[in-house]
């Protein structure tokens, strides 16, 4: 069975449809990646698929382990296994990440039906997970990503993401506003991340992150749509001549 | 207070007269006859505009009976790491239950002639701060010397245990601190059963010193609590008050801080969680009487059900105090439709070169940060109360001992909606 499937994705916002039509299987273990100008709807589908309310589904299905996510609300896709990276993520003060994720883990692991994680076992996940991506823990002793550095907020996420041990991965623009040293250590905090049953999709403006976290597919997003799927090397193509021949071909098909 | 029930008598002017046999005799005679001025407030007196006191007015209050604290109802109010602990219940104190009384630290009951009472701030207009003066029995008078500090946190509890009637009870504390000198005092104001209290709280503070005052508020939901905080401050002084409102049905605080000497610091904070219809009030003047004082009011409120908050505050910045920085702010979070605030900034200023700020925000939780913390799998009502405290911890992070914020905590998660799986762990910061 596919981890995800997204069939026929039609959604809009304030009466804009932004996805329009969009389809996308993914296996697990595999590692996908969604290319496309700004305005494609990227960054949509990542939030479609994280639930939130703001976007209203008018057609198709995406389904998680062949359960119908569109049916649930945020919290219980996160406990069904999927994990958004946001691209801006959101600060909050008064509570630490530490005490933060302590709440998003038990509740997780509640509808896992497993126990509680005391205090000693928590914090030895903090610190091995932490190391995962160089995450000073003193840092999660300080609101969730308050005065954190654009660099520490993107690496804060991936180490909530290894913390929550999700099967299905959204990165939306993990890649964005990092420099190259930053860039190599969240890639490698992902990579640590892949396994056979763990899936991801990774949204990208740049082929540079992808020399880092080598997908199986490369997609490219067009106006709400799928408009060509490959190899790695599609994104090198895309690089190397931008986005307007595909719109010209799919303008011509059209 | 003083009205006239249906058999035409009022319990409390009987009481008054009688208190005044005994002390402060003229004083509470001229508190008692403003009161008869003043008349019970109604919504048409702009000062108590929001407060609905309608039930209150048509309640006969009486003295409360002497009683002595019950060592169960006590322990709630426990908090570690003041070891000081002094007991009052209907404004007379409970020595059984009270510690001895440390250095500095002595009861007003034998000394109210001398102590000079109501000379920090003019509440003239103020009917509640009236009936404080004209039925104090008792109360807390902390004078440190010079260069010297009260060595441990005072903790002041006062408890009002009303039998058959509703009671009304007040509580005197005076605080005065010579040059450089320190103090930290912790007030907590709880009971149950129909009650009308009136704390006051003086503080002088001479060159240097510092004072770090908190001001608890846990009545049950019958107790209409009208209070008031005036404070004086020489040069160079620090004053640091927060009132925390966890309990009461009415919560009032009248507060005048006057910043005196030149380069004077003052910090009034509030935090207050509604509950059922719950009305907080607070109505602040901070007086920038010399060049160069600092003041910072943060006032912040989380308001489900009917509960309601309003905040009128004034920041006066004399003739001559320029170099004047000064920042108002106040800032509600509406957890229900139904849920209502006020704010009323106001500026008068008659002086150049001074910085003043003030921000009013009435909010709803941000609907951004809430699927963030759902898109990590935490419930939607568990999400709601984690951005409902990260709103009140800006106030509770300023509360001073980590046992306080902790207290605190607790009483918040347990009155916040959907906190159920929160604990004071989240006071980690």
């Amino acid at each position: 069975m596919s981890l995800l499937e997204i069939k026929n994705l039609h959604a809009s916002v304030e009466g804009i449809e932004i996805l329009k039509g969009l389809s996308l299987t993914i296996d697990p273990g595999q590692v996908h990646s969604i290319m496309g100008p700004n305005g494609s709807g990227k960054s949509t589908l990542s939030r479609v698929i994280a639930g939130e309310e703001t976007y209203k589904i008018t057609e198709g299905s995406v389904l998680l382990n062949g359960k119908n996510l569109l049916d649930m609300n945020p919290e219980d896709r996160a406990r069904e296994g999927i994990f958004l990276a946001f691209q801006y993520p959101v600060e909050i003060p008064g509570v630490s990440t530490k005490y933060f994720l302590r709440t998003a883990v038990n509740s997780i692991r509640a509808h896992r039906d497993l126990d509680e994680l005391d205090a000693y076992g928590f914090l030895k996940l903090v610190k091995e997970k932490a190391a995962w991506v160089q995450l000073d823990p003193a840092l999660l002793d300080r609101p969730v990503n308050e005065g954190f550095s654009g660099g520490e907020k993107k690496r804060a996420e991936i180490f909530q993401m290894a913390m929550l041990e999700p099967t299905m991965c959204i990165l939306d623009e993990s890649d964005s506003g990092l420099d190259i040293d930053a860039l190599r250590i969240v890639a490698n905090g992902v990579n640590q991340q892949r396994s056979p049953e763990r899936g991801f999709l990774v949204i990208t403006h740049y082929q540079r992150l992808l020399e880092y976290i080598v997908p199986d597919v490369v997609h490219v997003l067009l106006d709400g749509r799928i408009v060509r799927s490959g190899g790695k090397e599609l994104a090198l193509e895309l690089e190397e001549k931008g986005y307007s021949w595909i719109e010209q071909e799919v303008a011509a098909g059209a | 207070m003083c009205i006239k029930t249906l058999d035409n008598v009022c319990p409390l002017c009987d009481s008054i007269d009688a208190l005044a046999a005994k002390s402060m005799g003229d004083q509470r005679r001229a508190a008692c006859e403003r009161l008869h001025e003043l008349g019970w407030p109604s919504k048409n007196d702009d000062a108590f505009k929001y407060c609905n006191l309608k039930e209150a007015a048509d309640t006969a209050w009486h003295l409360g009976p002497n009683a002595t604290a019950d060592r169960g109802e006590l322990a709630a109010f426990d908090i570690k790491g003041t070891d000081v602990r002094l007991i009052f219940v209907n404004g007379r104190f409970d020595a059984a239950a009270s510690s001895d009384l440390p250095e500095g630290v002595r009861l007003l009951s034998p000394m109210l002639n001398e102590t000079h009472l109501d000379r920090v701030a003019d509440f003239s207009d103020d009917p509640f701060a009236q009936l404080s003066t004209a039925l104090v029995e008792d109360g807390v008078l902390i004078e440190v010397p010079d260069g010297q500090s009260l060595s441990k946190p005072l903790h002041i509890v006062h408890l009002s245990s009303p039998d058959a009637d509703p009671i009304a009870s007040t509580l005197r504390v005076v605080i005065r601190l010579g040059r450089n000198a320190t103090a930290c005092v912790l007030e907590s104001w709880g009971g149950t059963g129909p009650a009308l209290v009136t704390p006051m709280t003086e503080v002088e503070l001479k060159e240097g010193a510092k004072c770090n005052h908190a001001r608890l508020v846990e009545h049950d939901d019958q107790t209409w609590h009208m209070g008031g905080i005036a404070s004086r401050q020489a040069a160079g002084s620090t004053f640091e008050s927060v009132v925390l409102t966890v309990g009461g049905r009415t919560v009032r605080t009248i507060a005048h801080a006057s910043l005196d000497g030149e380069g004077a610091h003052a910090a009034l904070r509030g935090f207050g969680i509604g509950d059922g219809d719950r009305h907080i009030n607070s109505r602040i003047l901070v007086a920038h009487m010399a060049p160069g004082c600092t003041s910072r009011e943060i006032f912040k409120h989380l308001l489900p059900d009917q509960s309601s908050a309003a905040f009128a505050a004034r920041i006066f910045v004399n003739h001559g105090a320029h170099g004047t920085d000064a920042v108002q702010t106040s800032r509600n979070l509406l957890l229900s439709p139904d849920a209502k605030s006020w704010s009323r900034p106001e500026l008068e200023i008659y002086a150049d070169d001074v910085k003043c700020t003030h921000g009013a925000t009435t909010g709803e939780i941000d609907p951004g940060a809430l699927f963030y913390l759902r898109a990590r799998g935490v419930p939607e009502s568990t999400a709601r109360a984690l951005l409902a405290w990260a709103f009140a911890a800006e106030v509770i992070n300023e509360v001073p001992l980590q046992s306080l914020r902790s207290h605190l905590a607790r009483r918040i998660l347990a009155q916040l909606p959907g906190a159920e799986m929160l604990d004071e762990g989240i006071v980690s910061l």
